[in-house]
């Protein structure tokens, strides 16, 4: 069914009235699909957006297993819309109508068609959010329901702190998500999920998926030269580094690769020069840090190698710092911090100097509400802790020189901790990864 | 006229002055004038010594946006600055025919921090807002249909996917 209508639309009112609006006015972004530019005058008749009412399914624009709609509002793009604020230019309109949380969006949907076309879909929010140059920092939550094991991501606003979704993951639905290697590349607003297992076959995988913010969508990627999961990863210079872990039979790998996600090539690096699955792992100073970390029943001092993109080659880990490896590491500043498993949560920083682990002053992570399994990431000089239930609790890190000793800097840290509500449907959501992007 | 120049009078001579189109006269350092991408590309082709009109702007206005310039020149902690932004805003929203005024002006001077600040502190103050409430208030004109609009609301946007 196809409705049209004719409407008439007014003098565009110009508070400046002069030629920078009017200029403005005609660049802009309607959508992806726009039509050849007509030159408008200031006030005409024209053909307005056709609505099309369809009963088929959506063709899915936000994934390849998002719900789709059982209607389809779909605008044909025009210029002479009415703006998105009277007495506004629209790029000025649009600077303020995306920022507004997610959590509004559906109701703002209503406001008016373009608002609506705006609001619908994520690739356009996105997408309009980089033309205009706005940039905010999202927390993508990898978890999985701890008694259907089914997989899902959360995705948390870090300017409103409120959550959202995006499509599902193809492939997967259900599979022991630690053995996944997640791997952000924040800048670009992409993320990159490579190695599996299947809870059923207990295989690992070499299958690379890529999701991205501004087109809203998982990708199928080039698979890994060596299926592995439970691997170390990080990324150095815009390329990503995979090394180690378990192989489809459950030996533990020496190898390592890297991707270009420039071109989703993977290539062979040297091999790590020993054989050993991932505790953690951490990119720091443009190299790859991987331990084994401590295991029951701590009989061995954990192994750890150090992997330069420059030479490469690895080097053994320096003793102090494998040994003080006690819990997940998150780099923020150029420091390398861990949450202490064995040191009733408390936050560790390394110094590489004296290659020695320096206890962050504050109180420890708050348990009551953050309890393990962990997932940590870090922003600006703030950490965040995701634990069960995805409850989120954000560390601000103070930084203070303390002494200047032989023309080396000493640096003191200390920690606050704050709390984020997280709504009651993510009580049985056991978070796997959390990783930063910004879009 | 080949005279000496002095530091001092170098000094003095960084001083511009803009005219608002209430014909107010306002004389103030190049580097918070430079603040405006606008008014700087003006002053880099016609120099400083005659004073700059900025007809599209009220004195009321300028006056406020030049404060702002004033002090974001200074270079002072980012704590500092965020405070004062964030009192100068609580003042500016205040007054929405100020506020929208101020809005356009530092659009159209292209201030693109001030442009930013206050495009959060516009989001901030519609996101409380119902849909009808941001139709009157904002004069915007429901183009929807009853039938688009009640199928608008029983769809789920992206944001509310169930879990």
């Amino acid at each position: 069914m196809l409705l049209f209508f004719w409407w008439l639309i007014g003098a565009y009112k110009k508070s400046f009235g002069g030629e920078i609006e009017k200029g403005i006015m005609q660049h802009v972004r309607i959508s992806s699909y726009q039509s050849p530019v007509h030159k408008l005058g200031d006030s005409q008749m024209t053909l307005s957006p056709k609505f099309r009412l369809t009963a088929t399914p959506a063709t899915s624009s936000s994934g390849l297993f998002s719900s789709s709609l059982p209607l389809e509002i779909e605008m044909e793009p025009s210029l002479g819309l009415q703006p998105f604020i009277p007495g506004l230019p629209d790029d000025l309109a649009l600077n303020c109508l995306l920022r507004l949380p997610v959590s509004t969006h559906q109701k703002f949907r209503v406001v008016c068609r373009r608002w609506h076309d705006l609001l619908r879909t994520k690739d356009r929010f996105f997408t309009e959010r980089k033309l205009v140059g706005i940039c905010s920092a999202w927390m993508f939550v990898f978890a999985f329901n701890r008694f259907t094991r089914k997989i899902q991501w959360h995705v948390l606003d870090l300017t409103h702190f409120s959550w959202h979704t995006i499509p599902i993951m193809p492939g997967c639905k259900h599979a022991g998500p630690n053995g996944f290697g997640c791997i952000a590349i924040p800048q670009d607003g992409i993320l990159i999920v490579c190695g599996s297992m299947m809870s059923d076959l207990g295989c690992p995988l070499h299958v690379v998926l890529k999701y991205e913010m501004q087109k809203n969508r998982w990708t199928v990627m080039r698979q890994m030269l060596v299926p592995r999961s439970f691997f170390a990863s990080g990324v150095i210079d815009g390329k990503v580094y995979v090394a180690g872990g378990y192989s489809t039979d459950q030996f533990e790998l020496n190898s390592a690769e890297v991707l270009n996600p420039a071109d989703g090539k993977w290539q062979q690096i040297t091999s790590m020069g020993m054989n050993m699955a991932m505790y953690d792992s951490a990119a720091l100073d443009e190299r790859l840090f991987v331990t084994e970390g401590w295991a029951w029943p701590f009989l061995f001092s954990p192994r750890g190698q150090v992997y330069d993109p420059k030479t490469n080659a690895w080097e053994s880990m320096t003793v102090g710092m494998r040994e003080g490896w006690t819990g997940l590491s998150v780099v923020l500043d150029g420091h390398l911090f861990v949450i202490s498993e064995h040191e009733d949560m408390r936050v560790k920083v390394y110094d590489m100097k004296t290659d020695s682990w320096d206890i962050v002053e504050g109180s420890p992570l708050p348990k009551r509400m953050i309890s393990k399994p962990l997932s940590v990431s870090s922003y600006g000089s703030r950490l965040f802790v995701v634990g069960q239930g995805l409850h989120v609790a954000v560390g601000h890190i103070e930084k203070k020189s303390c002494c200047v000793l032989d023309d080396r800097k000493n640096w003191s840290f200390s920690i606050q901790w704050q709390q984020i509500e997280t709504p009651s449907e993510f009580s049985d959501l056991t978070p796997s990864s959390s990783q930063i992007l910004f879009a | 006229m080949a005279t000496i120049i002095t530091k001092e009078q170098q000094e003095k001579e960084k001083m511009v002055t803009l005219v608002s189109s209430d014909s107010e006269k306002f004389v103030v350092e190049q580097k918070v004038a430079e603040k405006s991408h606008v008014i700087k590309m003006v002053m880099n082709c016609c120099g400083i010594e005659s004073p700059i009109p900025v007809r599209r702007v009220k004195g009321d206005i300028l006056k406020s946006i030049l404060e702002y310039c004033e002090k974001h020149s200074k270079g002072e902690a980012q704590e500092v600055m965020e405070k004062w932004d964030k009192e100068y805003m609580d003042k500016a929203e205040k007054d929405l025919v100020f506020f929208h005024d101020l809005m356009l002006a530092s659009h159209f001077l292209h201030i693109q921090e001030l442009v930013d600040l206050i495009a959060v502190t516009f989001a901030g103050m519609l996101k409380m807002k119902s849909p009808e409430e941001i139709r009157q208030k904002f004069n915007i004109n429901n183009d929807l249909t009853k039938e688009q609009e009640e199928h608008i609301m029983t769809t789920f946007g992206w944001a509310f996917q169930p879990i």
